[in-house]
């Protein structure tokens, strides 16, 4: 990139742009150094949760919605293995895995974990490992889970939708099996 | 939203069975296959009984016959597989997770959401912009 004494000219800002992304890069390879910094990105996956996931998180608390007593895990195969859907759309944008003898799994909420701190950023509750049932004649690729307010896959709607955390898609064939340990991480 | 297919859902009660978590009973639908079987049990597929030890409501995980779902009026849970109108921004998925995959492009999977959703708005933007310059155009 020329320099005009700090000043950009026409047709020299995509040199800035690029200036600004290889500076980025350079800070992020600089994290990457650093153990600390780099253990935390990698323990980053994407998630979200939805717009109508946050208006049930809501209808929880603080208002006064009909209390769940159970929430359902699912998997996806829509999506990649490190994107998830973004804020404003719904489980209608979702594919959920559709392999043989796949059905969903019930999460009670009496049985989450202990709330925890997990480092400083925030606390966590994590679930008992959830095992899906073995794969039949048709397998399939899984992105991620979610997890769902109800148990049909018609009229539900997706609380939260997360990529595992070694952002691997999951290719499943027949007689693979499948295991889950979801967790839920509210930061400070 | 149209139903492509519906399956019985069992319960698998065996205490043993990973199936689920170890406090909640698993659900599955289908059964297990004689291969299944016999990958589990090590025995041959020709001794097996359909309905007994392979087939429909047999779970796939145990070999152990499951629960059926079905009420007092003979009403059974059904897993439906429905169709989904799909992500209309698949491609930028796509796009995005082969960046983050290669391990020469700065782009990590903590940026990814961030940019994504950059792409979609920049992209729904551009849409709504054509339309009203369409619409614009119509007019005159």
């Amino acid at each position: 990139m020329r320099s005009n004494g700090g000043v950009i000219l026409p047709g020299q800002q995509w040199h800035f742009f690029e200036a600004l992304k290889i500076a980025r890069a350079v800070r992020r390879n600089g994290y990457a150094r650093s153990s600390k910094i780099d253990k935390m990105l990698h323990e980053f996956m994407a998630e979200i949760f939805p717009e109508e996931g946050l208006n049930i998180y809501l209808g929880q608390f603080p208002k006064n919605d009909t209390r769940l007593t159970s929430i359902y895990l699912c998997l996806f195969s829509s999506q990649t293995a490190s994107t998830v859907i973004t804020e404003a759309q719904t489980m209608a944008n979702i594919t959920e895995s559709a392999w043989t003898n796949y059905v969903r799994q019930e999460l009670a909420t009496a049985t989450w974990g202990a709330i925890a701190d997990d480092g400083t950023t925030g606390r966590k509750t994590t679930y008992p490992q959830v095992t899906f049932p073995t794969v039949g004649a048709t397998g399939g690729t899984v992105n991620g889970f979610f997890y769902s307010d109800i148990l049909s896959t018609t009229g539900d709607k997706c609380v939260a939708q997360v990529n595992f955390d070694d952002l691997t898609a999951v290719v499943l064939a027949q007689n693979d099996i499948i295991k889950v340990t979801p967790a839920i991480e509210l930061l400070h | 939203m149209s139903v492509i297919e519906e399956r019985a859902v069992f319960l698998c009660q065996n205490t043993m069975c990973t199936l689920g978590s170890r406090k909640q009973e698993g659900r599955f639908a289908g059964g297990m296959t004689p291969e299944g079987r016999a990958l589990l049990t090590g025995e041959p597929v020709e001794s097996f009984e359909e309905g007994v030890h392979f087939g429909e409501g047999v779970c796939p995980n145990c070999g152990v016959l499951g629960l059926s779902t079905a009420d007092e009026d003979g009403n059974i849970q059904v897993h439906k597989v429905v169709e989904k109108v799909g992500d209309p921004h698949q491609d930028l998925h796509d796009e995005i997770n082969t960046r983050v995959l290669d391990k020469k492009d700065p782009l990590t999977a903590v940026d990814s959401q961030e940019i994504l959703k950059s792409a979609v708005e920049a992209r729904l933007h551009a849409e709504t912009e054509a339309k009203a310059f369409e619409e614009v155009s119509d007019a005159e």
